[in-house]
């Protein structure tokens, strides 16, 4: 059964259309692409998922269910802002989670603190735009979640760092559990990802498996959304 | 769940209340102190810096509560709060529970600290010695008390839900979110004059005709008509209460749009 299924997913804001009437599902266990330029509705989608914006049209589904406190207690959410409150330390943060998330693991929690070189003492408020991006993305990867909603989870932060992230993308989530990660920076998601999806202007342009895509057209998805994406030059 | 959503807001607010209120008991204890001793100067600065926190109570029991409704749920904190697994009626219940409890014990600590730097006999804890008789009180006499309590309460969530529903309302626009719930909130505040003064030149000028099983029922139970008015009033504030949580509640499921 799918983990995610929307059909016609429609989203407009005034006379904008953000999402347009949207299809598509995605199985548990897969790592997927929600790969388009920017304004291309990556983020009205995730936000959709998330219950944080409600449909114009069309519906989405988490596990057989419209997005509602059920479904939050099995989604886990990386959105592209920091939401921290700042008078807090890190480790308030950890004991927010464990109060609130059942299926939130303290314990990995803080060893991926260690190895990110984190004090857990830490307050918010001193850290760097990259840290709290990287205490953000640990308290999202520790939870044992169905789905991972990754938002611009690599913008931010340097190349060694985005390398430990994708690393504890892969080797964290429970293999039954799906990601999908919103980028437009391909190359770096590219190795760890099953299946990909090409959103311009609220559509769906291709939906594929990454392995199909590179037998069929012998193109890395890199070079496909180049190809795909390509700015017109005078 | 609203006990942990209630733990976090308690955590958050009470970083600011209780270093304020305990400020603001030590400076009246010490102006008490030097009251007493009849050392004037500080005695005088005491008193004027007992007002200025007394001032500054009020002022920032308004400014956090709606603060913390507007930053934990209209900006970037709304990507954590609304995704946690708990429904959006709790998330507005936890907020107002607070903030009635700080603002009552905001009263409290301000009644306090004036009786204790007031040193004549009207002073306030004088009052509260003099009648502390409780048994002396009739049944009417209790249920007077236990009505106009329960009529401060509720008109005390309304003012804090007017508030909140001014701010959810402004989620209709995506600028200038703030500018325009204080302007919504003057609106508001203006329409409900101009409703009171309508409903009164109403009452005033209509020929209400009392039959003659109610007049005989107030001339024999005068405190019974009492009770009914006063239960009346209550429920009237109460529905305008639920009138703003039910709109707050809309705006934040349905409009929501962080930015």
């Amino acid at each position: 059964m799918s983990i995610l299924t929307c059909s016609n997913l429609t989203k407009r804001f005034g006379s904008t259309t953000a999402l347009d009437g949207i299809s598509f599902s995605i199985e548990p266990g897969r790592v997927v692409g929600l790969l388009g330029p920017n304004g291309s509705g990556k983020t009205t989608f995730i936000k959709l998922c998330n219950g944080l914006l409600t449909p114009t049209d069309g519906t989405v589904k988490i596990d057989s269910m419209s997005p509602g406190v059920e479904t939050k207690k099995i989604v886990s959410y990386l959105p592209e802002n920091s939401y921290f409150n700042d008078w807090m330390k890190v480790q308030d943060m950890l004991a927010f989670f464990s109060d609130f998330y059942s299926d939130f693991d303290a314990a990995r929690a803080v060893e991926m603190l260690r190895s990110l070189g984190i004090a857990p003492s830490a307050q918010i408020k001193s850290l760097s735009k990259g840290t709290k991006e990287k205490v953000q993305l640990i308290l999202v990867m520790a939870r044992k979640a169905k789905l991972y909603l990754l938002d611009e989870p690599i913008g931010g932060v340097d190349p060694a760092v985005r390398d430990y992230i994708l690393h504890t993308i892969i080797k964290n989530y429970n293999p039954e559990a799906s990601v999908i990660i919103s980028t437009h920076l391909i190359a770096d998601v590219e190795p760890v990802l099953d299946e990909v999806i090409f959103l311009k202007n609220g559509q769906i342009v291709l939906h594929e498996d990454v392995d199909t895509l590179r037998e069929e057209k012998n193109m890395s998805v890199d070079q496909l959304f180049r190809e795909e994406f390509k700015c017109l030059e005078n | 769940m609203l006990g942990k959503l209630m733990k976090y807001e308690f955590k958050a607010t009470g970083r600011i209340f209780v270093p304020l209120f305990s400020a603001l008991l030590i400076v009246s204890a010490v102006t008490r102190l030097m009251g007493s001793l009849r050392s004037t100067a500080p005695h005088v600065i005491g008193v004027t810096l007992a007002s200025m926190l007394i001032a500054a109570a009020f002022v920032i029991t308004l400014i956090l509560t709606i603060q913390r409704f507007y930053k934990n749920f209209m900006t970037n904190e709304g990507y954590l709060m609304f995704t946690l697994p708990v429904n959006t009626d709790r998330l507005i219940w936890a907020k107002l529970i607070v903030a009635t409890v700080w603002t009552l014990v905001c009263g409290a600590v301000v009644s306090l600290s004036i009786a204790i730097m007031s040193t004549s006999d009207t002073s306030l804890l004088h009052i509260f010695r003099s009648n502390a008789d409780w048994s002396m009180l009739t049944l009417d006499e209790g249920l007077f008390s236990v009505e106009l309590i329960a009529i401060f309460l509720v008109t005390l969530l309304d003012g804090i839900l007017s508030l909140y529903a001014c701010m959810a309302l402004s989620l209709y626009f995506n600028k200038h979110r703030i500018a325009i719930s204080f302007a919504i909130y003057v609106g508001m505040i203006i329409l409900f004059q101009i409703l009171a003064v309508i409903a009164a030149s109403i009452i005033s000028n209509a020929n209400i005709s009392i039959n003659e099983g109610l007049r005989v029922f107030i001339d024999t139970h005068p405190n019974g008509t009492v009770h009914m008015a006063l239960l009346l009033a209550l429920l009237i504030i109460a529905a305008v209460g639920a009138a703003f949580f039910a709109l707050t509640r809309h705006m934040l499921k349905n409009k929501l749009n962080l930015q």
